[in-house]
């Protein structure tokens, strides 16, 4: 689903675990996709959980899948998926090493996601913080 | 096909066509039958991107049975990518949807 020939984009920062955001957040991503959008979604803080290996399939909610599915279709479906770690520190600390990240996941920092999201958002795209 | 009632069309659709399609020429039949939102829409989408498009005649059937795709999701899914597609109430609170580029 990577056509994108839209122009419309959707840029979301995930800093929780929580289920409640983190299904909100790639539930938006699948349907931004579907609808033929970019989207981007951006993890920092503890929203990085859910791109350690292994970390969305402990994030559920009752009567839905688990976030790993909701995860890995969003990345086949061509979201782009990141990761920020604020510092080296801060990574190693959450266990968070380039080795133990989801397949198709990168590393970026606030600077890299700024540098799409300003742009994006100056014609008409939505940044979302959830 | 067609004993059953026609919910909503789409505007690009030569619905007549459309509900005469061979059963030879469905190309997918996607049960989305339990799945929660968005993925009767988002397996829609990815069904429309596996088949030739460029084929004449094909159509997908996606069968659901929630109300918000069969009656506003999948429609604007539809209208957006420009494919025809018809609604059908196959029984109270299923459908389905049937559509083609």
């Amino acid at each position: 689903m990577s056509e994108q020939k839209e122009e419309q984009e959707v840029h979301i920062v995930l800093i929780s675990n929580e289920p409640g955001r983190a299904y909100s957040a790639l539930v938006l991503a699948l349907g931004t996709v579907t609808m033929g959008a970019k989207c981007k979604l951006y993890c920092t803080m503890n929203g990085l959980e859910i791109v350690k290996k292994g970390g969305a399939s402990k994030i559920t909610m009752p009567g839905a899948p688990s976030l790993d599915k909701y995860l890995h279709d969003a990345i086949e479906a061509g979201v782009q998926v990141t990761a920020c770690g604020p510092s080296k520190e801060m990574l190693k600390q959450m266990g968070i090493t380039a080795d133990n990240l989801e397949p198709g996941v990168e590393f970026e920092d606030v600077i890299g996601f700024l540098t799409a999201a300003l742009p994006a958002s100056k014609k008409g795209g939505m940044v979302l913080f959830i | 096909m067609q004993q059953n009632k026609i919910v909503i069309k789409g505007s690009y659709t030569n619905v007549d066509n459309l509900l005469q399609t061979e059963d030879s020429k469905i190309e997918r039949t996607i049960d989305t039958r339990g799945m929660s939102c968005p993925y009767p829409s988002f397996e829609s989408v990815k069904a429309m991107k596996s088949i030739d498009t460029e084929k004449e005649g094909y159509c997908i059937d996606i069968i659901t049975d929630s109300e918000e795709s069969a009656l506003k999701s999948i429609p604007s899914v539809c209208e957006k990518r420009k494919w025809q597609f018809v609604v059908l109430e196959e029984a109270p609170g299923l459908w389905r949807i049937r559509i083609a580029k």
